[in-house]
């Protein structure tokens, strides 16, 4: 079973519109959203969540359809949004009991394993705690209810790296267990690199891609040549290009590119910010 | 829904405690003041207002987008509110009632408990059922503009329509339509379930 599904998802707004989005996350796997302000990746995992409502296509989460039974379906995610959006008068002693009453697997020792984990006080309000700790009390609530599928919307967005890495480090062990699945959105693309199977490129609005990670770097590389070899590449092979004035370095499809000329392994952040020059 | 009453319980009790101080000093100079009741609905309404004051502070963390990401429908969260309106509303009244009997039997006030209860109750839903189809229309910050207008003529008119009822020498003690009482409970729970159905269907088309 998958543990999402998005066919022909599209949402219009007056100057924005979401169009035509699919994309599968397989059961036990991680996928990275990415792209950059305003690439819709924020609408599209309220889409998925139901806070908004598409216009046209089909969602399904761990296969039901998110409009149908939503809530017992809700039982099994895990929800981190861009903010925590606590009342800012509540204690992470106080969230335990609210979700204790929300959650019919919400596990306590688990929640408070986290809250030791993470150094967060049990009886400060939740106006006084730092932003990271405001994301790892939502992280913490996320995954103490048993859930199989986390949804993250940019959850190590504005933390400092070693919060970052510490938050990458838990949502890798999440995924130890085979049926648990991951689709994280961030703008910060070595979190994603290092943690994901899929990668998900939105570009105003639009799917560029969405490829397993590792054959995104098989199938493209990175070609720095001069200006006259560079004419001599099919253009059915350049996916987008730099011209620094020296010479030319480009995104190539490797298999498209004649035999003999160098090509470099790209990291996913050199593919995106080329694919997304190209529209 | 336990847990959105209880999330709610635990704002109140942090961050409007003030809220439920004045209601009480209400219900108190009515009780022992020998008003006409004017107080008394006012106080009982002040505690069926507690919702809008935790929305406009669930608007403020948006704890409602939160919340949607829970095992709770769009239609848990509007009636999670009227539950909540209604429990402060209840305890309101029911709190009105103990003092205005308590100051009936001191011999402080010559007011019909019954009568004055039920006529808080009356006020309150109507309230309740005005006011929440804007509320969630609008948010707090719009819908609170038409709430003033709405607990201005509520309050005003229903302590306008007392003091002009007993100064025409008529008692509302003396009302002798025996179906009276049942009569309207049954409009505000009528009330209240229409209010409520407009108020899921306004919540349903927003977005988050």
């Amino acid at each position: 079973m998958n543990a999402l599904e998005l066919k022909n998802v599209s949402k219009a707004y007056r100057d924005f519109q979401l169009g035509d989005i699919s994309f599968v996350l397989p059961s036990g796997c991680i996928m990275g959203l990415i792209g950059e302000n305003g690439a819709g990746k924020s609408t599209t995992i309220k889409l998925i969540l139901d806070m908004v409502r598409r216009d046209s296509g089909e969602i399904s989460i761990l296969g039901k359809d998110n409009q149908n039974d939503f809530c017992r379906v809700k039982e099994e995610i895990g929800v981190v949004l861009d903010e925590a959006y606590f009342p800012e008068s509540i204690t992470a002693r106080e969230v335990n009991a609210i979700m204790k009453h929300t959650y019919h697997h919400w596990d306590e020792s688990q929640y408070f394993d986290y809250l030791r984990r993470f150094s967060l006080p049990d009886k400060k309000s939740f106006k006084e705690f730092s932003r990271g700790m405001k994301m790892k009390l939502a992280i913490a609530v996320a995954l103490s209810h048993h859930a199989r599928l986390l949804i993250l919307d940019e959850p190590t967005s504005g933390l400092d790296p070693i919060v970052r890495d510490e938050i990458v480090d838990l949502f890798y062990e999440f995924t130890r267990e085979e049926s648990h699945s991951i689709l994280i959105s961030s703008h910060i693309v070595s979190d994603l690199e290092k943690l994901c199977d899929y990668i998900a490129f939105l570009h105003r609005g639009k799917l560029l891609f969405c490829e397993e990670k590792d054959r995104l770097l098989e199938q493209y590389g990175i070609l720095r040549c001069s200006k006259s070899e560079f004419q001599s590449i099919p253009s059915g092979a350049v996916r987008g290009f730099r011209d620094s004035g020296y010479g030319i370095e480009a995104l190539v499809e490797r298999q498209k590119i004649p035999f003999g000329l160098a090509v470099d392994t790209p990291g996913i952040e050199d593919i995106i910010v080329f694919m997304a020059k190209q529209f | 829904m336990k847990g959105l009453l209880l999330k709610d319980w635990f704002v109140i009790w942090k961050q409007c405690k003030y809220l439920l101080i004045v209601p009480i000093v209400f219900m108190l100079v009515s009780a022992f003041g020998n008003d006409t009741g004017f107080f008394a609905a006012f106080g009982s309404l002040l505690l069926a207002m507690l919702p809008m004051t935790v929305m406009g502070l669930d608007e403020r963390s948006k704890w409602q987008n939160y919340a949607l990401t829970m095992p709770f429908s769009r239609q848990d969260l509007v009636i999670s509110k009227y539950v909540l309106a209604l429990i402060g509303l209840l305890s309101g009244v029911a709190l009105n009632f103990i003092l205005l009997l308590i100051g009936k039997t001191a011999g402080i006030v010559s007011v019909n408990a019954f009568l004055n209860t039920e006529v808080c109750l009356v006020l309150g839903g109507l309230y309740i059922s005005f006011s929440f189809p804007i509320l969630f229309k609008f948010g707090t910050e719009k819908g609170r503009l038409w709430l003033l207008v709405s607990v201005a003529v509520i309050a005003g008119g229903g302590g306008a329509l007392f003091s002009y009822l007993e100064s025409s020498g008529f008692q509302l003690s003396d009302i002798q339509i025996p179906a009276l009482p049942v009569l309207f409970p049954l409009l505000i729970v009528i009330l209240l379930l229409v209010s409520a159905w407009i108020s899921v269907r306004l919540f349903d088309k927003k977005e988050f």
